[in-house]
């Protein structure tokens, strides 16, 4: 017990975000407040792009926090808080990206095929072509793994390092080389002749 | 020179190569127009999908910030009432027992001879089902409790004795003893017309199928009997009954119906509501109730006393006595329950297949040992 107090309390000092999380946890509402708006964007944001809607987002997002404050005693203090949080949220994202996959694969493959077709040698502006290919890019994403999905986006949408990436994700970094390098030419191939236009 | 790999080029992309690899592929890249394009294409792939993107507005996240905080310390104010409620439930469980007239360590050490003194069978006829709303209700004085020294000066012989006469058959076919003491009571065993009863009149207790129980207040309620005390116990109690188990119940079920089965659980169930009745108004109360069961044949007839009775009245008696009832498979009843939780919180581990279908009435003295020992009365079902 003692052990595990004086623990915190030097997690407290080296991080500050630990000490509000800890504060957040005992009811300070002022230091929760802060801690959601340092992190309340780039969770949304990664719930966001790896499940596709805002209200899976929102859902999240607020597990997400709420884990943090309720498994803080768990947090390791070799690693970094803004990683925690990603990998907290990660996970989340990735169960509900699984979930999500097996009631909709179906309907999912359908709409894409549809679609896919339509935007292919369309006469497009410049403007319109780049819209387009981030759709495609995002219906790309979304036949990937939620594995190779959360190595994508924590990459190119939150621009983290490779190290960052291991660090969030609890993988070693030639694994998200590998699996960053499968996503990248998974979703090139799936753009195919699109990409060729944009070019 | 040949081009990297794709891979090579993401990680140039990403700035993740390390100088050599750095060099050699800035070096490439000069001369390969293709490696450009690819470079190029992806970065701007990736940088269109990156900004696009919109954030909800930021009064949701605001929202969101309330809805978060809010959930988890209303969760954790709802845990933290646990304790605080476990505490107001413990002290109205405690408040409730001393009001109800819950006897006190020195009055649960009344002595056998207190106990056939003050329970004759004349007294006992007053639990036969009768008018809960007369009887003058747990305030009534009880008798006088005897004082722990006095109870261990009692003699093993005379309370063996008494053990005899306490604890009969609850059809009285049993052994001389129980005869004798059944004939004591043949007037009252004259009013009785059915078997159901019978039982009642008969045992000087509350019994429903299992074994009848009554008295031996020799043991204080925490002291642990002896081996050679439990095994007279026991043996005097199965030569009393003097049949098996099967064969007393298969006589009883012969003349007996389901309405009085039930009748009987109840009758027993009001029991302690009755100690404080004089004997001639018990007499009245067994006459008006037997001739209700007769009349009416249904189990319905002592619902409305039931009812209007608490029901921790069910189960004790001013007189530190209390009535177990226990269900076809030998588990108590919800009253039944509580009381031992409170009484002889071990019980659980004590609970044997010998109370199966069995109402008992015993002193609170006892109660320890009647769940250790199975009461030294052999089990009887109601099969």
């Amino acid at each position: 017990m003692l052990l595990g107090v004086l623990l915190m309390t030097a997690m407290a000092e080296d991080n500050p975000d630990i000490d509000l999380l800890e504060r957040a946890r005992d009811g300070d509402r002022d230091a929760f407040g802060e801690l959601f708006r340092k992190y309340e964007k780039r969770v949304f944001r990664v719930a966001r792009r790896m499940c596709g809607s805002d209200d899976e987002a929102w859902d999240i997002t607020q597990d997400a926090f709420i884990r943090a404050m309720e498994a803080m005693d768990r947090f390791d203090p070799r690693y970094r808080f803004f990683t925690w949080m990603y990998r907290i949220t990660a996970n989340l994202a990735i169960n509900h990206a699984r979930k999500r996959k097996r009631r909709s694969e179906v309907h999912f493959e359908e709409s894409y095929s549809a679609e896919g077709q339509q935007v292919t040698r369309a006469q497009l502006s410049d403007r319109a072509a780049t819209e387009q290919l981030t759709e495609a890019v995002g219906r790309a994403l979304e036949k990937l793994s939620p594995s190779l999905r959360a190595v994508f986006v924590l990459r190119v949408d939150q621009q983290l390092s490779y190290s960052e990436i291991a660090e969030s994700l609890d993988i070693a970094i030639g694994t998200v080389m590998s699996r960053l390098n499968r996503a990248r030419a998974r979703i090139r191939e799936e753009l195919g002749s699109m990409l060729e236009e944009f070019e | 020179m040949s081009c990297p790999d794709f891979e090579k080029l993401m990680l140039y992309l990403d700035g993740e190569l390390d100088e050599e690899d750095l060099r050699i592929v800035r070096e490439h890249l000069e001369d390969c127009e293709e490696c450009r394009r690819i470079l190029a294409t992806q970065s701007r792939l990736e940088e269109s999908w990156r900004n696009d993107f919109r954030f909800p507005e930021g009064s949701e996240f605001r929202r969101m910030e309330d809805r978060i905080f809010g959930r988890v310390h209303g969760r954790r104010g709802w845990r933290s009432m646990i304790p605080v409620a476990a505490g107001i439930i413990a002290v109205l469980l405690g408040v409730k027992l001393i009001l109800t007239g819950n006897p006190s360590l020195d009055r649960v050490s009344s002595t056998a001879a207190e106990w056939t003194k003050d329970y004759t069978m004349e007294d006992t006829r007053v639990g036969v089902p009768g008018r809960t709303g007369e009887h003058s209700g747990p305030e009534a004085p009880g008798p006088a409790p005897e004082s722990p020294e006095e109870t261990a000066e009692q003699p093993l012989e005379e309370h063996e004795e008494l053990v005899e006469e306490m604890i009969v058959d609850h059809d009285g076919t049993g052994d001389a003893a129980t005869r004798s003491l059944v004939d004591e009571t043949s007037v009252m065993r004259q009013q009785v017309a059915s078997d159901v009863t019978e039982d009642m009149e008969s045992s000087g207790s509350f019994a429903y199928g299992g074994g009848v129980l009554r008295g031996s207040a020799q043991v204080e309620q925490d002291e642990i009997p002896s081996a050679h005390d439990s095994s007279v116990f026991a043996e005097e109690a199965a030569g009393l009954i003097g049949q098996t188990p099967q064969e007393e119940a298969g006589e009883r079920w012969e003349t007996g119906t389901a309405a009085d089965d039930t009748a009987l659980i109840r009758s027993a169930e009001v029991v302690p509501d009755m100690t404080g009745v004089t004997t001639s108004e018990s007499d009245r109360y067994l006459s008006e109730g037997l001739e209700e069961v007769e009349a009416q044949d249904e189990t319905v007839c002592f619902e409305e006393e039931l009812v209007s009775c608490p029901p921790e009245y069910f189960n004790r008696t001013d007189d530190g006595c209390v009535a177990l009832v226990f269900d076809g498979e030998g588990m108590p009843d919800s009253l039944t329950a509580v009381l031992l939780d409170s009484l002889s919180p071990g019980w659980r581990d004590y609970i044997k297949p010998v109370f199966m279908d069995t109402v008992m009435v015993v002193p609170l003295a006892d109660l320890n040992e009647i769940l250790r020992y199975g009461g030294g009365v052999p089990a009887e079902t109601t099969e």
